[in-house]
C-alpha cells in the first residue's frame, strides 16, 4: 500500500482527492501548505506527493525544492496556473508531472499510477535488458510477442497501430510526415491516402496516451508530421 | 631688481633715457642717411677734392649759362643759381678761378688758362706766376665760414699795401688753406686807389673784393649795398628764357614770375648797347617791401663780386658743397657709432620699460598691523586714459612734426616745431610703451574695449543694429516658408539684375555661377534633410516608434519639422505604451481572476463527479447532477478561453515563425476531426489549388486557429453537408477557405461574428464560449495572417490568408 501525500490549501480538493484516491486504494496524507507538506515527507513515508504552487507560508515550488534536497519522492504538481511558462517553471525544478485544475479525476488517478510504478516498480535506475523489446520511458514494445504495454498495463492496438507504434518507437525523436508513415507502414505510395494516417494516429494516441490532448509520447507536430519521444 | 623695478624715479629715468635715445637714435639715423645720400652725390666732388685738383674752373664769355653747366659738371651738382661772375671790358676777357688745391697744383690750373688771355705781359707780375699765388680760399672756423675769392690783378706791393696778404696761413697736405684773418678792411679809398692805378696803368681791369663779416657789407662803394642787410639780401635765379624771379629775405624764398618792367628794363638796357653786358641783382627790401634791382653795366664796373657764407647761402654752391663733403665726412663717422649707441640704449629701455610697467609698490597694513611693501602690478592714473587717446596724440605730435620737418631749415620756427615735436613723440612713444605692456599684463587685452572708438562703437551702432537685427529676426521668424523664398529670391533677382545691367557678361556669368553652386548645396541639402524625414515617417508609418531621430545638421524649417515629427513620435510611444500598458493589465486580470475562479471550480467538478459515482436513486436528482456536470464543464472551457482570448489579442503568446506544409495540417486535423465529422455526417472536401502549400507559421498556433474553426464547424455545420475547404494562391500568401452550411439561420454579420463572446444569435445557449473566432483571428495576424468572415444566407464561409515560406 502505497503512501500519498495531497497537499493542497482548499480543504475541498484535499478531501476530493483523498475520497479518490483511497477508492483506489492508497493511504492518504494531508497537508495544508508546503511547510506542513516537507515535514510530512521527512516524517512519514510517502511514495508520492500531489501538492498545489500557489498555497501560504511556504508555497508549492519552494516545498517541492526543500523536499528534492533529501527526497527523490515522484511529485505532482496541481495547480490553476496553467501557463506553458509555469509548466516549465515547475518540471525544471523537479516535478516529474504537471496538472491543471479543474482536473480531470480519472486522469490523474492515472497519472499517479503511472508515476508511483516508474518510481517503485521500473525503478528510475532500471535498466533494460531485454533486447527484442523497444521501451521509450512507460511505453514498452515487444516485437516478437507483439504486444504492447504502456506504464505496465497491456493495451491492444491493430496490426496497423502496432506497426506504426513500432515505426516511431525505432526512430524516437523523428518527426514523420503523413507520407513518410504512410510509405513506412504500408509499403506502398501514398497517393492521397495519407489522410488515414492521421486517424491511426489519433486512435493510437487515444490508447498510449493518458491524455490524448495533452500527448507524453505520441506527439503531434503541426504542418510537418508526428514524432514520438 | 624689483625695488628698482617698482622705484618711480627709476621709471622717470628711464623714460628720459628711452626719450634721448630715441631721438638721438632717429635724429642720427636720419643724418647718417641724408649724408650718405648727399655722400653719394657729392662723389665726384670728392674725388676731385681728395685729388687736390681744380675744383671750379669757369670760364666764361657772356654767357653764364655755359659757366654753370660746366660747374655742375664738375661738381655733379644740379646747381642753376647764378654766380656772381666777373664781366669784361669792352675788348678783353677775364676770368675767374677759384682754386681748392695746394699750390702743388697750380701748373696743372695754369693749363687750363685760356689761351686768349690776353693780359699775360703786365709789368708787374706774371699772369702765369704770381697771380694764382694772390688767389686764396680763406677758410675760417667752421661756424662762421667766410670764404672769398679774391682775384687782384695786381703787384705784390700792391696788395701788401692793402694789408690782404699779410698774413700767414698754413698750409697741411689735405686741408684748405687756412687763414687766421680773412677780413682785413680794406677801405674803399683804398681799392679806389688801386683800380684807378692799374686801369690807368694798364688799361685793364680792375678787380675790387667786397669782404662780408657775417651780414654787413663792408665795402663796396659802386654798389649800392651799403645799406642792405644781408637778411635781406636777394639771390635771383636768372634765366634770359624764364623770366622768374627768386627773392630771399633770408627765411623764405619769394618767386617773382611776373615782372615785365624788370625784364622791360633790363632788355631796353641791352639792346640799346650791344657791346654792354648787363647785369643786374634783384632783391627785395622788407622795410619798404619794394623789390630792388641793380644793374651793373660793364663797361663801368668792371668788378666781381664772389663771396660766399656759408650760413646763409643755401646749399646749391659747388665750392659750398666742396667745403660740405668735409663736414658730411666728420658728422659720418660719428653719426653712425652715435646711431648704434642710442639704439642699444633705446632697446634697453624699450625692455626695461616694459618689464617695469604697471609694476608699484604698495604698502599693505597685513593682519598683525605689520606694514608691508607689496609689489602689485596695477594701472596707474596715465593708463587710465583711453588708449586711443594716447595713441591719437602720438599720431598728431607725429605727423605735425614730419610735416615741419619737411619744410625746417636751421633756424626757423618748423625746425622749433619739428624737434618740440619729435621730443613730445618720444615721451609719448615711452609711455605708449609702458602704458600698453601695463594695460596688456592687467586688463588681458580688455582695454581695447575701453578705447573711446570703441564705446563709440558700440554707443553708435549697437543700439540700431540690435534694433535692425530684431527686426530681421521678428520678420524672418513671422513669415511663412513661401515668404522667406519670395524674399530671398527677390533680393537675389535685384542683385543680377543691377550686376548684369552694370557690370557685363562676365561678372554676370560668374555671379551666376556662384548662385548655382549655392543653390545647388542648397537643393542637396533639402534632400538629403527631406530623406531622412522620408526614411523617418516612414520606420514611423511602419510603427518603429523606437527608431532614433538624429536632427545633426539639421535647420531652420527641417529642424522644426523633424523636432514636430519627433513630437508625434513621443505622442504615439506614450499612446502605445498606455494602451500596452493597459492591455497588459486587463489580461493579468482576467488571468489572475481565472486562476482564482478555476480552484472553486475544481471543487465544484470534482464534488458533482463525486456525487454522480454515489448511489442516488431520485431519477431527478441524477438529471440535476447531469446539468450541473455539463455546466461546470463549460465553465471551465469558458475560462479556459477567456485566458487564451486575452492574450492572443494583446499579442502575449510566443510565436516561433516556421515553414511549414498546410496540406499536412488539413491532413492531421482531418484526423482528428473524421470522426467528430463522421458523427454528424459532415464530409470534408479539401480542394488544393496551389502549388506550393508551404507557409510561414507556429506550428502549434496555427493548430488553434484552425482548431477553433474546425470545432465551430463540427457545432454549427448543417449535418448531412458537405464542408468544402480550398487552398489558393494569393500572391505571396496562401488563401484557405472553409465553407459549410449553417444549421441555424446567421442573422449576424461576419465582423460581428468575429467579435468576443458573439455567436449566431439563437445558439447563445449551446456549448462554447464564443471565443473561439476572435481567438482564432487574433493569432492569425499574429502570424501576419489575415481572417475574414463572410456570411450569404446559410453559406457560412471563413477566408484565411496565410504567408508563404
Amino acid at each position: 500500500m502505497y503512501n500519498i501525500l495531497v497537499c493542497d490549501d482548499e480543504k475541498d480538493i484535499v478531501e476530493a482527492l483523498t475520497i479518490y484516491l483511497q477508492s483506489e486504494g492508497y493511504n492518504i496524507f494531508s497537508a495544508y501548505n508546503g511547510k506542513e507538506a516537507v515535514e510530512m515527507v521527512e516524517k512519514e513515508d510517502i511514495q508520492l506527493v500531489l501538492m498545489d504552487i500557489m498555497m501560504p507560508e511556504m508555497d508549492g515550488i519552494a516545498a517541492m525544492n526543500t523536499i528534492r534536497k533529501t527526497s527523490n519522492v515522484p511529485v505532482i504538481l496541481l495547480t490553476a496556473k496553467s501557463e506553458d511558462t509555469d509548466k516549465v517553471l515547475g518540471l525544471s525544478v523537479g516535478a516529474d508531472d504537471y496538472v491543471t485544475k479543474p482536473f480531470n479525476p480519472v486522469e490523474l488517478i492515472a497519472r499517479v499510477k503511472a508515476q508511483l510504478r516508474r518510481y517503485i516498480t521500473l525503478g528510475s535506475s532500471h535498466i533494460n535488458d531485454k533486447q527484442d523489446k523497444l521501451v521509450i520511458r512507460g511505453i514498452e514494445l515487444d516485437d516478437k510477442a507483439k504486444s504492447v504495454t504502456v506504464d505496465g498495463n497491456p493495451i491492444s492496438l491493430t496490426p496497423t497501430e502496432f506497426q506504426i507504434l513500432k515505426l516511431f518507437m525505432e526512430n524516437p525523436g523523428v518527426v514523420y510526415s503523413p507520407k513518410e508513415i504512410y510509405r513506412e507502414v504500408w509499403q506502398d505510395a501514398p497517393l492521397g491516402a495519407e489522410g488515414t494516417v492521421a486517424v491511426h494516429i489519433r486512435h493510437l494516441r487515444e490508447k498510449v496516451e493518458i491524455d490524448p490532448s495533452e500527448p507524453r509520447y505520441l506527439k503531434v507536430v503541426w504542418g510537418q508530421g508526428y514524432k514520438l519521444d | 631688481m624689483k625695488k628698482l623695478r617698482n622705484s618711480t624715479a627709476f621709471k622717470c629715468f628711464a623714460i628720459i633715457l628711452f626719450a634721448v635715445s630715441l631721438l638721438l637714435c632717429a635724429a642720427s639715423g636720419l643724418a647718417a642717411i641724408y649724408l650718405y645720400s648727399e655722400h653719394a652725390i657729392t662723389k665726384r666732388g670728392r674725388e676731385a677734392l681728395k685729388q687736390n685738383i681744380i675744383t671750379d674752373i669757369a670760364y666764361r664769355e657772356y654767357n653764364s649759362r655755359a659757366v654753370n653747366y660746366y660747374e655742375n659738371y664738375l661738381y655733379g651738382i644740379d646747381d642753376d643759381k647764378d654766380r656772381n661772375f666777373f664781366s669784361e671790358d669792352n675788348t678783353n676777357y677775364s676770368f675767374r678761378a677759384r682754386v681748392v688745391g695746394s699750390e702743388e697744383d697750380y701748373p696743372e690750373l695754369l693749363s687750363y688758362t685760356p689761351s686768349s688771355y690776353q693780359y699775360s705781359q703786365t709789368d708787374n707780375y706774371s699772369i702765369t706766376g704770381n697771380q694764382y699765388n694772390r688767389s686764396k680760399i680763406l677758410n675760417t672756423p667752421k661756424n662762421e665760414i667766410l670764404a672769398t675769392t679774391a682775384y687782384i690783378c695786381c703787384s705784390d706791393e700792391d696788395l701788401s699795401a692793402l694789408g690782404w696778404f699779410d698774413s700767414d696761413y698754413n698750409q697741411t697736405d689735405d686741408e684748405l688753406y687756412r687763414t687766421e684773418y680773412g677780413y682785413n678792411y680794406v677801405s674803399t679809398d683804398a681799392l679806389k686807389e688801386l683800380r684807378d692805378k692799374y686801369i690807368q696803368k694798364n688799361g685793364y681791369d680792375y678787380f675790387e673784393h667786397k669782404y662780408y663779416n657775417n651780414s654787413e657789407i663792408l665795402t663796396d662803394e659802386i654798389t649800392d649795398y651799403e645799406d642792405v642787410h644781408l637778411d635781406n639780401y636777394c639771390e635771383y635765379m636768372y634765366d634770359r628764357d624764364y623770366t622768374v624771379y627768386m627773392v630771399t629775405d633770408g627765411i623764405n624764398y619769394y618767386f617773382i614770375d611776373n615782372v615785365p618792367k624788370v625784364d622791360e628794363y633790363i632788355n631796353n638796357l641791352y639792346f640799346e648797347n650791344e657791346n654792354t653786358e648787363i647785369d643786374y641783382d634783384l632783391w627785395y627790401d622788407n622795410d619798404t617791401e619794394q623789390l630792388y634791382i641793380n644793374t651793373y653795366i660793364s663797361p663801368i664796373l668792371n668788378v666781381e663780386l664772389d663771396w660766399y657764407i656759408k650760413s646763409d647761402l643755401k646749399a646749391y654752391d659747388g665750392f659750398y658743397n666742396s667745403l660740405k663733403l668735409r663736414y658730411i665726412d666728420d658728422m659720418a663717422k660719428y653719426a653712425v657709432p652715435v646711431c648704434v649707441v642710442s639704439g642699444i640704449v633705446f632697446l634697453i629701455c624699450f625692455a626695461l620699460l616694459i618689464a617695469a610697467a604697471g609694476h608699484k609698490r604698495v604698502k599693505e597694513e597685513d593682519e598683525d598691523g605689520n606694514v608691508c611693501v607689496k609689489d602689485v602690478v596695477k594701472l596707474g592714473m596715465l593708463d587710465k586714459i583711453p588708449y586711443d587717446i594716447i595713441l591719437l596724440l602720438l599720431l598728431i605730435s607725429l605727423g605735425f612734426g614730419v610735416v615741419n620737418f619737411g619744410n625746417a631749415y636751421y633756424g626757423s620756427i618748423e625746425s622749433v616745431i619739428a624737434i618740440a615735436c619729435a621730443v613730445i613723440c618720444s615721451i609719448l612713444g615711452a609711455h605708449v610703451v609702458m602704458t600698453t605692456a601695463a594695460r596688456l599684463k592687467c586688463e588681458n587685452g580688455k582695454f581695447l574695449k575701453k578705447t573711446v572708438v570703441y564705446k563709440l562703437c558700440v554707443w553708435l551702432f549697437k543700439k540700431p543694429f540690435v534694433w535692425l537685427f530684431d527686426g530681421i529676426k521678428y520678420v524672418w521668424k513671422n513669415i511663412n516658408l513661401f515668404g522667406k523664398y519670395l524674399g530671398i529670391i527677390f533680393i537675389v533677382t535685384v542683385i543680377e539684375i543691377l550686376v548684369a545691367a552694370n557690370e557685363g557678361a562676365g561678372m554676370t556669368f560668374t555671379l551666376i555661377i556662384i548662385e548655382k553652386l549655392i543653390v545647388t548645396g542648397f537643393v542637396v541639402y533639402s534632400i538629403i534633410n527631406i530623406n531622412k524625414i522620408k526614411k523617418y515617417t516612414k520606420s514611423l508609418a511602419e510603427g518603429n516608434t523606437d527608431d532614433e531621430f538624429s536632427t545633426e545638421n539639421m535647420h531652420g524649417e527641417f529642424l522644426s519639422y523633424a523636432e514636430d515629427l519627433g513630437h508625434v513620435n513621443d505622442g504615439i510611444k506614450a499612446a502605445v505604451e498606455n494602451q500596452m500598458k493597459s492591455e497588459m493589465m486587463k489580461t493579468e486580470l482576467i488571468t489572475n481572476v481565472s486562476h482564482d475562479i478555476k480552484t472553486p471550480l475544481t471543487s465544484i467538478i470534482n464534488y458533482v463527479d463525486l456525487l454522480e459515482k454515489e448511489n442516488i436513486d431520485n431519477e431527478k436528482a441524477q438529471e440535476y447532477l447531469e446539468v450541473l456536470n455539463r455546466q461546470s464543464q463549460r465553465l471551465k472551457k469558458l475560462i479556459i478561453d477567456l485566458i487564451d482570448v486575452s492574450k492572443a489579442s494583446t499579442g502575449n503568446v510566443d510565436v516561433n515563425l516556421e515553414k511549414l506544409d498546410l496540406s499536412i495540417i488539413l491532413t492531421q486535423l482531418n484526423g482528428e476531426y473524421e470522426e467528430q465529422f463522421e458523427a454528424k455526417k459532415l464530409k470534408l472536401v479539401i480542394n488544393n489549388k496551389a502549388s506550393d502549400t508551404h507557409i510561414m507559421a507556429d506550428g502549434r498556433q496555427i493548430y488553434r486557429v484552425f482548431d477553433n474553426l474546425f470545432v465551430n464547424i463540427k457545432k454549427y455545420a448543417q449535418d448531412n453537408t458537405r464542408v468544402y475547404i480550398d487552398i489558393t494562391d494569393e500572391g505571396d500568401k496562401l488563401g484557405v477557405s472553409m465553407k459549410n452550411i449553417s444549421k441555424e439561420e446567421l442573422n449576424i454579420s461576419g465582423e460581428e461574428l468575429m467579435e468576443r463572446f458573439t455567436r449566431g444569435d439563437r445558439s447563445r445557449n449551446t456549448e462554447g464560449s464564443g471565443l473561439g473566432l476572435s481567438i482564432a483571428k487574433s493569432l492569425i495576424e499574429l502570424q501576419n495572417g489575415q481572417i475574414n468572415i463572410a456570411v450569404d444566407g446559410d453559406l457560412y464561409k471563413v477566408e484565411l490568408l496565410i504567408p508563404k515560406a
